[in-house]
């Protein structure tokens, strides 16, 4: 009779737990590429113009990263600009965020609620314990049985939590529907290409999907499901129907293999999603693995015109007259002992740095890689100035070919804890650990010097200064 | 980054692989690569369309790339 039970029970659990499904992000009904969560979907307005065109990058790092990035949007919310000589806050000049992990929550919350996220985004994420709440629910026996499925993993259960408690159960849909910007780009890791995946209606027309069926908290999950702590979280990759158009980039970018090898293997990239028998599904990790401080697809955008959005095409296009970069990057620093040690450090900390210098050294190619293209586009404008005068004292009649050409002026401001003059106090900000759960306090203390590094900033006093005349 | 001039009688829309990426008769910047270049409507020009890989460049001796009325 016991054994009856006991194989009954049995029964429950594995049917239950074979009912345990993630959601299926949904197919598109038709292929439109003119639809969706697109930047082109949000034009500029009257209250956002693309003559300032700002973007903002927020890095990973947990609450800590939440925190920092938070604490500048509160200050760019404080700041009053003129555009054509009428009072803006710069906060309501922002055109794109691109985040990674933990920075995530910030730009979603933004993204979705706009101004309310300072009345309660601390309350709802940056002082709640949301580690704390995942590890409770691990705890439930309804959990477990729906854990034991193949199909429904711990950072299911977390994507779950996060649309219930932080983000409403709002789509991007929602988002699209919203009409404004800035636009978000949450940005998770391909697992098998190790490439950057963007939550854009571009990048999910590659999977014949919709992205306007798919939850920002999946999105934000995604972004954040750091190798280890969870499990990669996965997608759809629907067969493509005949009305799919690829992007009209990739085929010549198939040519490119010498003279443009990062177009190239982008163009590699997007046909690997064309053929949905050799990858039905793509398991997406933590978008830090693939760009930390999720500058990358800003960097892209400076060089190319393939992508959703482009600076470069608006540049050609005349639209931009200042192009603003700020890099919200709030790695830490772990303080190491093992070099006061004569014995080689153990496996824990080879792991540690094999996990974590490679990121931190790709965030600092990011870095270096946005000044060199800032420079070098500064350098080109001044060099056909130069060229324009030298043809106006000696030869009046010659010209240039091309025409006139609008200069845009860079301002590339980093808000990162080495911009912290005081020793101890960078320390500090830089030996936070990343989790979902700090100490209010330490909320605080990161929410003030947010505001304080932005300000600051001089390249953020450059800018003021500029619009302000 | 190269540069490329679409030249054209009038001022029109290039496209540039799929999407309106600047003006004719104006530098453009593009990545080094093959681009495929048209014009945005009316179809009163030609060649229909124009490859071509661009590299070696500079801002001062762009990439020439010529359509005329039909």
């Amino acid at each position: 009779m016991r054994r009856n039970k006991s194989i009954l029970w049995l029964s429950i659990v594995l049917l239950f737990a074979g009912c345990a499904y993630y959601p299926v992000n949904p197919k598109l009904s038709h292929f439109d590429d003119k639809n969706g969560y697109r930047f082109e979907n949000l034009p500029a307005t009257a209250e956002n113009s693309d003559k300032v065109f700002v973007v903002l990058t927020f890095s990973g790092g947990g609450t800590r990263a939440a925190a920092l990035t938070y604490s500048v949007l509160r200050q760019l919310s404080n700041t009053v600009v003129y555009i054509d000589g009428k009072p803006r806050r710069l906060l309501d000049e922002v055109d794109v965020i691109s985040s990674v992990s933990g920075g995530s929550f910030t730009a979603a919350y933004y993204a979705l609620y706009g101004d309310r996220i300072f009345s309660d985004f601390e309350a709802r994420f940056l002082k709640k314990d949301i580690q704390g709440a995942l590890k409770w629910r691990l705890f439930s026996p309804i959990n477990w049985v729906r854990l034991a499925s193949p199909t429904f993993s711990r950072i299911d259960m977390a994507a779950e939590y996060y649309d219930r408690y932080i983000f409403d159960y709002h789509t991007f849909g929602d988002l699209a529907k919203k009409g404004h910007r800035p636009f978000i780009t949450i940005n998770a890791t391909d697992m098998s290409l190790g490439a950057r995946f963007e939550f854009s209606q571009d990048q999910f027309d590659w999977l014949y999907s919709n992205l306007s069926g798919v939850s920002v908290a999946r999105a934000v999950a995604a972004s954040s499901a750091f190798p280890g702590l969870f499990c990669p979280i996965t997608f759809r990759n629907h067969s493509h129907e005949p009305d799919y158009r690829e992007p009209g980039w990739v085929k010549p970018a198939l040519h490119d293999s010498e003279n443009a090898p990062v177009r190239y293997r982008k163009a590699l990239d997007v046909r690997s999603y064309g053929d949905s028998n050799r990858r039905p599904y793509i398991h997406l990790l933590d978008g830090g693995l693939s760009d930390n401080i999720g500058l990358r697809g800003t960097l892209r955008s400076l060089e190319s015109t393939d992508g959703g959005w482009s600076l470069t095409q608006m540049r050609n296009m005349e639209k931009v007259q200042k192009i603003v970069i700020v890099t919200v990057n709030a790695q830490d620093e772990s303080v190491v002992s093992w070099d006061k040690q004569k014995s080689p450090p153990g496996l824990k900390s080879v792991l540690s740095v094999v996990a974590f210098k490679p990121m931190e050294n790709y965030s600092f190619d990011s870095m270096l890689m946005l000044k060199q293209d800032i420079d070098r586009l500064t350098q080109d404008a001044r060099t056909r100035k130069d060229f324009e005068e030298l043809l106006r004292k000696n030869c009046p009649d010659a010209k240039l070919p091309g025409g006139d050409r609008n200069d845009v002026q860079f301002y590339r401001i980093n808000v990162s804890f080495d911009g912290i003059k005081d020793e101890a106090e960078r320390n500090f900000f830089k030996s936070i650990k990343t989790s979902f759960s700090l100490p209010s306090e330490t909320v605080d203390r990161l929410c003030n010097v947010g505001k304080k590094l932005l300000s600051e900033s001089a390249e953020f006093q450059r800018l003021l200064h500029d619009l302000c005349q | 980054m190269e540069y490329v001039i679409v030249d054209f009688p009038e001022s029109r829309t290039v496209v540039m692989d799929g999407k309106g990426n600047g003006k004719t008769n104006k530098t453009m910047d593009v990545e080094e690569g093959t681009h495929i270049f048209k014009l945005a409507d009316p179809k009163d020009y030609k060649p229909r369309q124009v490859t071509r890989v661009i590299k070696n460049t500079t801002m001062v001796k762009p990439e020439e790339v010529i359509f005329e009325k039909k």
